[in-house]
Parts: C-alpha cells; structure tokens; sequence
C-alpha cells in the first residue's frame, strides 16, 4: 500500500503532528496491516519500551510512516545483527572513526560493521535501568567521562549486541574519553587493531595540499600516512574473511556511501531551508545518524531515507510543517545525550536549522575521481575532531550562513574531554563574527531534573531572536 | 652555541611540558628547551586573563602549564603535543587568545609500525622548521652530534644521582634538569642528605605529571615512614629517554631521537599501553616495593581509567590519588597516613 493510502487510512496523519509512542501504537492498530513495505522490522514503537528503551515513552515523535519506518530501522539493529551472525557473516566493531571504516566493510560481501560506540545512547534510551552505568563505575570509569562509559558496561553485559568478531579503533586526534575507553574494553580481553588518526595539519612549505570534504585542507603526506594506516585495517579484515579488496569493490562501496550521503544531504537542505520545518528535530538526528554505519544494512538506510526524503517533500509542497513560521532557527553542536532535549528546543519555540553532532565528515561526499583509499584517507582526515576548534567554528559559520541559521547552541556533553574548551572557541568566534546569540547548554543522558532550567535558557534564546528580530 | 644565559636573555625558550619533545633537538636548532614543570600555584600567569580560563572540565595540569607558560616572560614559542585532547585544546586557545607561536606536534598514539615511527621523525623535522621561523638556526651536523652527546652524558649524570637523593630532591633536580640541560652541580652535596632512614617502606609512584607544588608529596609519603624507590610519574624517571645510539647519530640523527623518545618511553596513552604497565611490573619486582601509589589529575581521562587496571595487576596495594590542581588536602594526606598504615 503506498504511503499516502496509508496515510488517508490513518487520517490524523495526513496532517502533521508530533504525537506521544501511545498515540503512534493507538494509530497503528487502528491501521492494521497499513504499513508500507515492511522489511521485516516494522510494527508498534511500543515493544521497543517493553524491550528496554523507556526513554521512548517521554518523547514526541513525527506521525509520518516515514518516521514510524526510520525508528523501528534504528531500533532494531540488534536483531539485524544477530541475524548477520547466524547467517556465518563477520561482525565488525569499529569504534571511534565515525563513517569511514563501516566504507571498508560495506565492500566485503561479507562483513557487517556496526559501532559499539552507539551504546552512547543507552543511558538515555534505556533511562540506565540495565545497570549499563552501574557497571562503568564498578570498574572504576565514573560520571567524570562522558556517556560512552555505557559502552564498556555494555561489553560486560554482552547484551546490547553480539561480541564482534574483529574489534577496529582510530586513536590519535581523538577525544580521551573514548580512547580510554576503548583500551579498557581491550583490557577485559577484546582484542582491538588500532590505527592511527593524526591531528589534521596544514600543508608544510613545499608540500602538496589535500583537500578534504567538508572544505578542510591537509599536507599530503598525512593524507599517504592515513591511507597506510586504512591499508592496514584492510589487511585486518581481508585476513577474518579470507576476501582480497579489490579497487573496483572499493569505489562500489564509495558509490553506495555515496548515494546515501547525498540523500541525507538532500533532506537535511530541504529541512533546514524550509519555511515550515517539514520534520521535527529528532527524526532528522536520527537519520544523520544512519549515515555512520547504516544500522547494518546499507541498502535499507537508503529506503528509510528516501521515504523520509518523500515525506519532506510532500509536506512542503503542500505547505504544511512543525512549529510554525515564527519558530527561531538554531544551529546545534554536539549530540545531545538526551533525545528529549531536541523535542524542548521545540516546545520552547525553535527549529534546527543546520547541525554539526561532531561527524559532519560522514555526511559530507567521498571524491570518486580519486585512489578510493586516499578518498577514505581523506574522509578520515576530515573529521571535526582531528582538526582545531577554530576550523571547526569556521565550517559552523559557514553552514549557519548556508541554512540561515539565527542562533547557536552548544550542547557539551557530561564529562566529555574536548567540550569545556571547544565550546569556548566556538562560541568566541561565532560571537565575534557577528549578531548571533550563542547558547551554551550541558545536557546529560536524562535531562528531567534540569529540564525547567534548560526550558528557561532556551525560551530566553528564543525570545533574544525575536527581538533582534523586531529591532531589523 | 649559545650559553643558556644569553639565549634567554635574548627571549629564545620554547618551552613544553611533554617527555616526547626532545630538548637536545630544540638545542640544537639554537634555541633554549625548557621543560617546563608547572608551578601549579594559582594556575593563572601573568596579567590579564589567561588562556585558559575555564576551570569545570578542564586538567588542571594542562592549564596550569599553559597559563604559565604562554605568560612566562622570556617564551618564545610553546611546543605541545597530541597525546591527549586536553592538550590539543589548549592548543586552540593558545592560537586563539595569544601570539604566542605555538607548535602542536603529533606524537603517534599507536607504536610498533614503521609507518608511526616516521610519522614522529617527521614531526621531529616540522620542529626544526617551527625553530628555525622563530629565529633559530638550520641544524648543522658537528653541532648537532654534540649537543646530543652533551645531553646524553648529562642525563646519565642526572638519572644516577638518584639513589643519593631523597624522591622530592630528585624530582626537583628532574626538574632542573628539564629546565636547563644540565645538573645542579653546586647544591648536589647538599641535597644528599635527604635519604630515608633504614627501616622504611619501599613505595613507588606510576602516574601523570606533578606540578612543583605537587613535588611536596614524595614529602608526605616520607613523612609517614616511606621511601619512594621508583618515579613512574610523567615528572620522574620513566619519562626519561633511552640512551641515544650515538653510532648512528650522525647519519640519521631523527632517527635516533625517535628511538630513544617515541620508541622507549611507556605512556599510558599508547594503544596497546601494555608498555607501561610492563615498566610498572619490571619497576615493582626489582625494587621489592610493598605499595604503589597512583597519581592522576582530576579530568584526566587516560590516567583515571587505568586506576582499576594497575590495581588488578598489582600484588602489592595501590593507592590512587586524583589531585585537583593546589596543594593537597587534609583528606589526601589523611589516606597517605591509612595507605602507609597498612602497609607496615
Ligand atoms: S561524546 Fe565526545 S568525548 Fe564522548 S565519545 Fe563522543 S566525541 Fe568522545
Ligand atoms: S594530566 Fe592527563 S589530561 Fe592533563 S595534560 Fe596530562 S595527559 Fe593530558
């Protein structure tokens, strides 16, 4: 059944609307059997609680099939996993890299790459009721390091998702929670190939410039030195497998990668730039967030985001959207550990116009008119956290200009290492750049208690636009 | 060469804080290394605001080296490195709330490939380059090969002056050591005389780097019956270089360096840090010591997480220390007393 019978059938749906889980799980056992294309993950939101993911029952969520689609593709990526590993497939746990090793193993027709790293978002997804936390802090990794400490409880439990087969961790330019993190986890016996990540610099005198998506220069001799270094996870991989990477298996991947980047690119353009945002906050980190590894299935996170891309698109044709045309357009910098704080920035009248969650370099485009490796070298190289804050800052400004973005909020993350300064210089230089207020917020992975000070500061932002808006 | 004296009249320090930048290399290229222990007192420097001003988030270490840093008055450049984030940081607002020049080195987190070994000897290169903006000169291989020398000599004369000092005087002469190239002739003597007492209990220390301040604990621990038999702090003496292969130095003095510092130094940093812990097991079995004490400053994430992995590997008690930046507490020195208690 095609999506818009789908949503004739469901009537409310038609309409835009933010809706509670129970609205969503009332709606779909109104509508049966409606969903489109079910690939094997649809159903009610609902069982994800019932599973765990509590969090869910305390957020507002689009009431598109689009979205219905993309939250049970996110939230059933253990299943996929599960499944990757009865069906003989190698499990890849890469960590830290953030969109450029799951490339490499999308190449294998027999690797599945998924991210340990996303255990981030359980102590929010699950509000810590599995004790994930709890385990961090008996092994002596406490509250003063940021949200991926679930992930070290996580190998321990063993029950967030299957025991890779192959542990893969870029450390250098890379913040200090996740490398001690990671040492830990090989510490209580996974074995991890690390591979180098240096701090992005420029090109010496005399040496030849690279340029790197996302707009970011680099010499080319670390743009080589990266490239051995992928070389070497290549020859990891190609050892669990037993497959020889080929050029031409490469640049298919890239290909691939490729496709979804633009997609994603796409919608977010057609959201940030619309009058009426055409989809809430949270469905569009979401979807970001497929760029990075695909839930484990590449071909599926092209459907969800195009489907999604159709909704978007629908929506402003017919001029309907969120928030209405009054809603302050904000740029936002980190993730939030708590999902719930992209629903407040709503509530308190704003919208996201323009993102950078500190993986900008996956969803920028993979050159194809290069080696594919050195491509990937240099999408390794374009990550926001191998380079300075101020580069950082400069792209921020730069996309805030792109999307007409009217504030900026920095969302620090608890305990993260690189937050405290990174903010600082951002925030100096968007500040002296021009008129453009600046907000500095810390969200933890369940914000309740601090929400009514975090509704102040944001309302206190939105009313600030406002009135400069007033005084143009 | 310069004497050090000229050279710092004339404002030529490059001042760092970190084991993997060779001093003799800094030198070498005409210019004063200073390696620079933070005084860790008000953890601001000169007039005005510093740097770095945030405080909740942020290694005191870290920002007391660069405050004091970046406001010592005969600095002329600043040469941190990329082993942990917090530096690369501090690095951002160097560049961005100074003109102090200041060169962010990489120094490769993994080992053991020659591929990250030539990543270091070509930051070793950069270096020279940065040195040689700033006024310093192009490395010419007589000089080279005896400021090199004259660096290793002293260096062996410093290390074996440790058994002859208590661990707060040998930290200072570190100290000194770092700061100016050489030994403290003059007061050696007299600094002898602070041996521990026969009877005392045999401690050792793993750890980042102490401040000056921070020095006055090997003072505590003394105080309560112990004697300190091993350094393993960033400040003490498993920070040292290897020795440097002078056969090869002429031909290929980058790499040399690189063995003797990127090569032979165990951090915790490094993937895999089995490194250190290795050098902590050597240091514990050859010294018998019958406790160790941890020390870690607050907010550092490489050190902090290894505190349960270096108690698990221990037979003897491990006593961690978070310091938050000024003196120690009533509360610190009240479980140095208990931790030695135990373990007479
Ligand atoms: S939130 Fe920041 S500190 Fe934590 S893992 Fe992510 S990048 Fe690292
Ligand atoms: S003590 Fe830790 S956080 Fe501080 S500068 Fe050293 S390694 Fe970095």
């Amino acid at each position: 059944m095609s999506l818009c019978l789908a949503e004739r059938a469901l009537g409310p749906v038609a309409v835009p609307r933010q809706i509670t889980l129970e609205e969503w799980d009332e709606a779909y056992e109104r509508a049966g059997s409606l969903e489109p294309r079910d690939a094997g993950y649809g159903g009610l939101l609902g069982r994800h609680v019932r599973s765990g993911n509590t969090r869910l029952a305390r957020l507002q969520f689009d009431n598109s099939f689009a979205a219905l689609k993309l939250w049970n593709f996110l939230l059933t990526e253990e299943d996929r996993l599960r499944q990757a590993r009865l069906a003989g497939k190698t499990l890849i746990g890469a960590m830290k890299d953030l969109g450029t090793v799951p490339v490499i193993a999308c190449a294998y027709p027999d690797l599945v790459a998924f991210y340990p790293d996303g255990a981030w978002w359980l102590p929010c997804l699950l509000e810590d009721n599995a004790g994930l936390l709890a385990i961090a802090d008996r092994l002596g990794v406490d509250e003063s390091f940021c949200p991926v400490r679930a992930m070290l409880g996580a190998f321990v439990s063993g029950e967030h998702f299957p025991r890779p087969d192959l542990l893969v961790c870029s450390v250098g330019a890379t913040c200090d929670d996740f490398s001690a993190i990671a040492q830990r986890v090989e510490g209580l016996g996974h074995p991890v190939l690390w591979w180098e990540l240096p701090q992005r610099r420029e090109p010496e005198p005399g040496e030849k410039a690279a340029l790197l998506p996302g707009g970011a220069r680099a010499g080319a001799g670390q743009v080589a030195f990266v490239q051995a270094e992928l070389a070497r996870v290549i020859t990891g991989f190609t050892m669990q497998c037993n497959v020889k990477l080929t050029d031409r298996m490469l640049a298919a991947s890239i290909h691939q990668a490729n496709k979804v980047r633009s997609c994603l690119a796409e919608l977010r353009r057609a959201v940030f730039t619309a009058g009426l945002a055409p989809l809430p906050a949270l469905e569009l980190l979401v979807a970001e967030m497929l760029a990075l590894h695909y839930c484990s299935d590449r071909a599926e996170t092209l459907v969800v985001l195009e489907e999604l891309l159709a909704t978007v698109r629908e929506r402003t044709g017919r001029g309907v959207g969120f928030h209405g045309r009054d809603a302050v357009r904000v740029f936002w910098v980190n993730p939030v550990a708590d999902l719930k704080a992209m629903n407040l920035l709503e509530e308190c009248g704003g919208r996201i116009c323009g993102t950078d969650y500190l993986f900008t370099h996956a969803l920028d485009q993979i050159p194809d008119d290069i080696p594919p490796l050195e491509a990937l070298a240099r999408v390794a190289l374009a990550d926001p956290m191998a380079g300075t804050a101020q580069e950082r800052a400069q792209r921020i400004q730069r996309d805030m200009r792109a999307f007409g973005s009217e504030a900026l909020i920095i969302s620090r993350i608890p305990g993260a290492s690189h937050c405290a300064l990174e903010g600082e210089v951002i925030r100096e230089i968007v500040t002296a750049a021009g008129n453009c207020p600046v907000l500095e917020i810390e969200v933890p992975s369940v914000c309740d208690p601090l929400q009514g000070t975090l509704r102040t500061r944001l309302e206190a932002l939105v009313e600030t636009v406002r009135n400069q808006r007033k005084e143009r | 060469m310069d004497s050090p004296g000229t050279a710092l009249r004339r404002g030529k320090k490059i001042i760092f804080t970190s084991p993997f930048v060779p001093a003799e290399w800094i030198a070498a290229h005409g210019l004063v290394p200073w390696r620079m222990t933070s005084g860790g007192s008000a953890f601001c420097g000169g007039s005005g605001a510093p740097p770095v001003s945030v405080e909740s988030g942020v290694c005191a270490y870290m920002r007391g080296f660069i405050n004091e840093a970046v406001s010592d008055p005969q600095v002329l450049g600043v040469v941190l490195v990329t082993t942990c984030d917090q530096m690369r940081r501090g690095a951002d607002l160097i560049n961005l709330r100074t003109k102090v020049p200041c060169f962010l080195m990489n120094v490769p987190s993994t080992c053991g490939t020659p591929e990250v070994s030539a990543l270091y000897a070509a930051e070793l290169e950069r270096l020279g380059r940065f040195c040689v903006t700033l006024g310093g000169k192009r490395v010419e291989p007589e000089r080279l090969v005896s400021i090199l020398l004259e660096y290793d000599i002293n260096r062996r004369m410093v290390l074996a002056r440790q058994n002859d000092l208590s661990a707060g005087d040998f930290a200072r002469e570190l100290q000194f050591f770092g700061e100016n190239g050489k030994v403290r002739d003059e007061n050696f003597a007299g600094l002898a005389c602070g041996r521990p007492y026969a009877g005392s209990v045999p401690v050792g220390f793993i750890g980042g780097p102490l401040t000056a301040r921070q020095f006055d604990l090997f003072d505590v621990f003394a105080d309560h019956g112990a004697e300190v038999v091993f350094n393993g702090t960033e400040s003490g003496e498993r920070a040292f270089p290897a020795r440097l292969d002078l056969r090869r130095i002429k031909e290929d003095p980058t790499g040399v360096l690189t063995e003797a510092y990127f090569r032979a130094i165990p951090d915790v940093f490094q993937r895999p840090n089995s490194g250190i812990f290795a050098w902590m097991e050597k240091a514990v079995r050859s010294r018998q010591v019958r406790g160790v004490v941890f020390v870690r400053h607050l907010w550092c994430d490489k050190w902090h997480a290894e505190a349960e992995r270096f108690r698990a590997a221990l037979e003897v008690p491990l006593l961690d220390i978070e310091l938050d930046g000024g003196r120690m507490n009533e509360r610190v020195r009240n479980r140095i007393g208990a931790f030695m208690e135990g373990l007479r």
